[in-house]
């Protein structure tokens, strides 16, 4: 009967709300899910939670504008996309995991953050540093674990919202939440048009006019369904499906005067989860298929690839009175299919577990893991992790230290095309970290600090052989190191956020005696970044200010060249009258006029006003 | 609490002022001031905008960002080469689809000329014309030097790259862009009318006119790799020699050597050239010579070669992503002085 549930719930809930009675929101107790509490808690890495995602953010924010204003992350825009640097690493350092699914490009090691509405999600986690013998290849810098809410209480939501700015952002979002004492399901669905003709100062042209940002339409939709039922108070079955697709048109850099660059990007992303818990053992079994569709197309260029990665993965988990063991079997399938590489269609198989043992008494937890992979061509160490967190009255103290690591991707190792060509012999890269943080929470305030130290080797970089063909070669090694303190505090009807990165992060080795890179801070790494808000709460009101502030970063390895610092300022009012079936927000992006840029000669908007309005039925 | 919040103050205003260096600017306002010395075109990298242009006087002392210091804005996306024609600078901006237009005393700006898909260097063929090859188009362009427009296209082949200028005949050497082509496209100057088309050897990269009128094309030659990453198969790099039209000899090169670079000296005898090999050397061909040379003059690896009054010129470019480097050598291979220029040094453009 269930498998036409969404076909009855789709028409008979619209027939429904005319009768509805509407209820206030209330906010919900946390229930147990369908899985086991996230296993990367309590590793030794800092981990920040935004729970409740939704009620942070514009449904039109993708993640990068959210992330850059709540952590420290160094968010580079330049034509559509947008790409994180955390801790000094590099774009394809950040591991994006959806529910654990890697979701990070096979082709290309990075995720475009343009390409996540932050909006569509319940819960995002950041683990700030890398994670590697959890979470596998990628997890260098920091990992994003974006993560479905559903739970076994009775509601019925309907929620509608809209996003309009005045750069020709129109974004609609529908979502419907229905649950009951043995199902649970989410859908959600978006359809935005953002014309992005922001206005910017053009420095790249003489007297530097003001321009219009032109060939910059993102047309985009996105689908998502999450179903969950009990089967018994033993048994869960859980399943998502997520769809989303981008069609973007590349805007010019700004020192040229058109572009006819477009790009097409369709994900496909299932999955389904069977969980049994008992008092014995608790086990997950998943089934994960994630496709990637990419085209992009210029004058005389057509490049595309279809991505397909297929994982299985068992995860078993038991819990003693002072200890918990978890192990977990990957079998993981990558596809790649493209032209522009040495063969149209390359295929691999991989095998990845890991083994984790937690040992917890009062003060202490420590906290060890290992993990092993075989995969096809490349011989990845072992990855092991150890940490230690020790509790002393309001204090907290943990150490960590770790391995981890980045296998070469597909571009990497079987590019052709361009004056370009792969290297199969490629390595992985690799890292020790090691972290020392210290946190104290009190009621009011809040803070953690953390330092760190880590020292990536093989780093891959593309460089040009004698014949002029680029190559990629595991020539770097980068030392990174510096300082993270994150605090909140609530004064009556303030909270006050701050966020404060050191991030020294240096190239260790010349690649010849003319090499002016080495011992000097990487490109596009700010050495200062922060970021600052206050929250007012009245009774009706919500009244947000964030400054954003991003140190200078240098363009050039040699250090002879680099951007501005800049700040940013942001100010939104919200209207969130209790029992109102309306709820209306209005944000202004960069109040003070700024111009910046985070990536060379790419334009940024002036100020921008985004309006927001909300229509909600709730019904229990 | 107080102290929370101050202290959380001082780390903001810290953090503010950390680093708060301006970038400095140059000033160059003497006119002629660009007489005596010469330019590199550095290509920047692609995708960035940060091509430039950089001078070195006749005492070898280097000004980087010229055109963006005098100008206030820079020349653009992957700056390739630069011409001087009739007292004016056209840098040609491959990236950017474009050629900058400044005079030649002073670098003020005067126009830029759009409508180009990837131009790759410019040619004075006569008093008010010049020629542009263009990439993508795989067109000649034609450019009225008075108004500084785009008038006509001429089809060549694909990818047309260098261009030569020898007895009112304009020959391109169509390279393939990234691709592969074999032909050179040859065209009357006067009609802009294209002559004919010769097939040369794989991925011509260079074209010389020597004393005797003859034409010197220098083919790289092409690699193709299989599923392993083992070289399938590989064209040899080629030096053909053209008389009246048509192809009267042809050197190949040793197989898995790419030769690129091809120069001539002032009285237009002997060729220069880097043979492909590993370290791709620089090597001298008289060109009575009946033979390949075997040694080199310069045993250095170069990004790009210029020769000009009997000096030679490479640049290294050491890791494509800081400022590289200009040598300057006499005939004989010898040294005689380094500068560093900016990102990519590519091209030279002498007085």
């Amino acid at each position: 009967m269930k498998y036409i549930y969404i076909y009855i719930y789709c028409l008979s809930l619209f027939a429904n709300l005319a009768s509805a009675q509407i209820l206030d929101t209330i906010i919900l107790p946390e229930v147990t899910l369908v899985e086991n509490k996230l296993s990367f808690e309590n590793t030794g890495s800092k981990i920040k939670n935004f729970n409740h995602l939704r009620n942070l953010v514009f449904p039109s924010d993708n993640i990068g504008d959210f992330l850059q204003f709540n952590s420290s992350f160094y968010i580079k825009k330049y034509g559509a996309l947008a790409t994180p640097s955390f801790r000094g690493t590099s774009s394809s350092h950040t591991l994006i995991l959806w529910e654990g699914i890697p979701l990070n490009s096979l082709s290309t090691g990075v995720f475009d953050f343009n390409l996540i509405n932050s909006y569509s999600f319940d819960n995002l986690s950041v683990v700030k540093g890398g994670l590697s013998s959890l979470f596998g290849s990628g997890s260098l810098g920091a990992t994003l674990y974006l993560k479905e809410d559903l739970n076994f209480i009775k509601k019925n939501i309907f929620k509608y919202s809209l996003d309009i700015n005045n750069s020709g952002l129109n974004s609609n979002n529908i979502s419907l939440n229905y649950s009951n004492d043995y199902f649970a399901s989410s859908i959600y669905f978006r359809s935005t048009i953002d014309k992005n003709n922001f206005l910017f100062v053009n420095t790249s042209r003489p007297n530097n006019p003001i321009d219009t940002n032109s060939h910059a339409l993102i047309l985009s939709k996105e689908f998502k369904s999450n179903f969950a039922y009990k089967l018994n108070n033993k048994n869960f079955l859980n399943s998502s499906l997520w769809i989303s697709k981008y069609d973007r048109e590349i805007p010019v850099l700004m020192t040229n005067s058109f572009s006819n660059a477009k790009q097409y990007d369709d994900s496909y992303r299932y999955l389904i989860n069977y969980s049994h818990k008992n008092s014995f053992i608790v086990f997950n079994f998943k089934n994960s298929l994630i496709i990637e569709d990419f085209v992009y197309t210029d004058t005389d260029l057509y490049s595309s690839y279809i991505n397909k990665s297929f994982y299985s993965r068992l995860n078993v988990y038991k819990s003693l009175a002072k200890s918990t063991f978890e192990l977990e079997f990957t079998f993981n399938n990558n596809h790649v299919n493209s032209s522009s590489l040495i063969s149209q269609d390359i295929n691999e198989n991989n095998f990845f577990s890991f083994i984790k043992y937690k040992y917890l008494n009062k003060n202490l937890t420590i906290n060890s893991c290992i993990r092993h992979e075989l995969r096809k061509d490349l011989k990845v160490p072992i990855i092991p992790s150890l940490s230690a967190i020790y509790n002393l009255s309001k204090f907290n103290f943990s150490f960590l230290i770790n391995r981890n690591f980045r296998v070469p991707t597909f571009n990497d190792k079987y590019w052709a095309s361009s004056g370009s060509l792969g290297n199969v012999n490629l390595l992985s890269e690799e890292s020790i970290n090691y972290e020392f943080s210290i946190s104290r929470s009190r009621n009011k305030l809040n803070y953690d600090l953390t330092f760190f130290s880590q020292n990536v080797d093989n780093w891959i970089t593309w460089l040009p052989l004698q014949n002029g063909i680029w190559m990629p070669e595991n020539i770097k090694n980068v030392w990174s190191r510096g300082l993270e303190l994150n605090s909140y505090m609530s004064i009556n009807k303030f909270l006050f956020n701050f966020n404060y990165s050191f991030t020294k992060t240096t190239n260790q080795t010349p690649i010849n005696n003319l090499d002016n890179s080495f011992g000097k801070q990487l490109r596009y790494v700010p050495l200062n970044k922060c970021n600052f808000s206050i929250k007012y709460q009245m009774k009706d009101f919500e009244l947000i200010y964030s400054v954003l502030y991003n140190g200078q970063v240098y363009t050039v390895s040699d250090q002879s060249n680099f951007l501005d610092d800049y700040l940013l300022n942001n100010f939104l009012i919200k209207y969130l009258k209790p029992k109102a079936r309306f709820e209306y927000s209005f944000k202004v992006i960069n109040l003070f006029n700024n111009s910046y840029q985070s990536y060379e000669n790419y334009p940024n908007p002036r100020r921008e006003f985004l309006l927001n309005i909300q229509f909600k039925l709730t019904k229990q | 609490m107080k102290n929370y919040i101050s202290k959380s103050l001082t780390l903001l205003i810290i953090s503010f002022t950390f680093f708060s260096c301006s970038k400095e600017n140059i000033n160059i306002n003497n006119n002629n001031q660009f007489s005596s010395g010469y330019f590199v075109t550095n290509e920047g990298n692609f995708g960035s905008g940060n091509g430039s242009l950089s001078y070195v006087d006749e005492n070898n002392q280097v000004t980087n960002n010229v055109f963006s210091s005098i100008n206030s804005f820079p020349l653009g996306d992957v700056v390739q080469s630069m011409s001087i024609i009739n007292d004016n600078a056209y840098i040609v901006v491959n990236g950017s689809a474009k050629i900058e237009v400044a005079t030649i005393d002073s670098l003020q700006y005067v126009t830029t000329i759009n409508g180009f898909s990837g131009p790759r260097n410019i040619l004075q063929v006569d008093v008010n014309k010049a020629y542009v090859s263009d990439w993508f188009s795989n067109t000649v362009q034609v450019i009225d030097l008075e108004t500084n427009e785009i008038t006509s296209a001429i089809n060549c082949g694909q990818g047309p790259e260098a261009l030569c200028v020898n007895d009112n005949l304009v020959y391109v050497c169509n390279i393939g862009g990234y691709s592969v082509d074999s032909t050179i496209s040859i065209i009357d100057v006067y009609s802009d009318m294209l002559v004919s088309t010769l097939t040369v050897g794989d991925k011509p990269s260079g074209v010389v006119a020597d004393i005797n009128n003859d034409i010197w094309v220098l083919c790289s030659g092409a690699t193709y790799y299989d599923a392993n990453w083992n070289v399938e198969s590989e064209t040899q790099g080629k030096l053909v020699k053209i008389s009246n039209g048509e192809i009267v000899s042809s050197f190949s090169f040793e197989l898995g050597n790419h030769p690129k670079g091809l120069m001539i000296n002032e009285s237009k005898d002997v060729l220069y050239f880097n043979n492909g090999n590993f370290s791709t050397s620089i090597y001298s061909f008289n060109i009575s010579n009946t033979t390949l040379p075997t040694n080199p003059i310069i045993n250095r690896s170069f990004y790009k070669t210029a020769l000009d009054n009997n000096y030679i010129y490479g640049t290294d470019a050491v890791d494509y992503v800081q400022n590289g480097w200009s040598y300057k050598y006499n005939l004989q291979g010898n040294l005689l002085d380094s500068v560093q220029v900016s990102v990519i040094p590519g091209n030279y453009c002498f007085n």
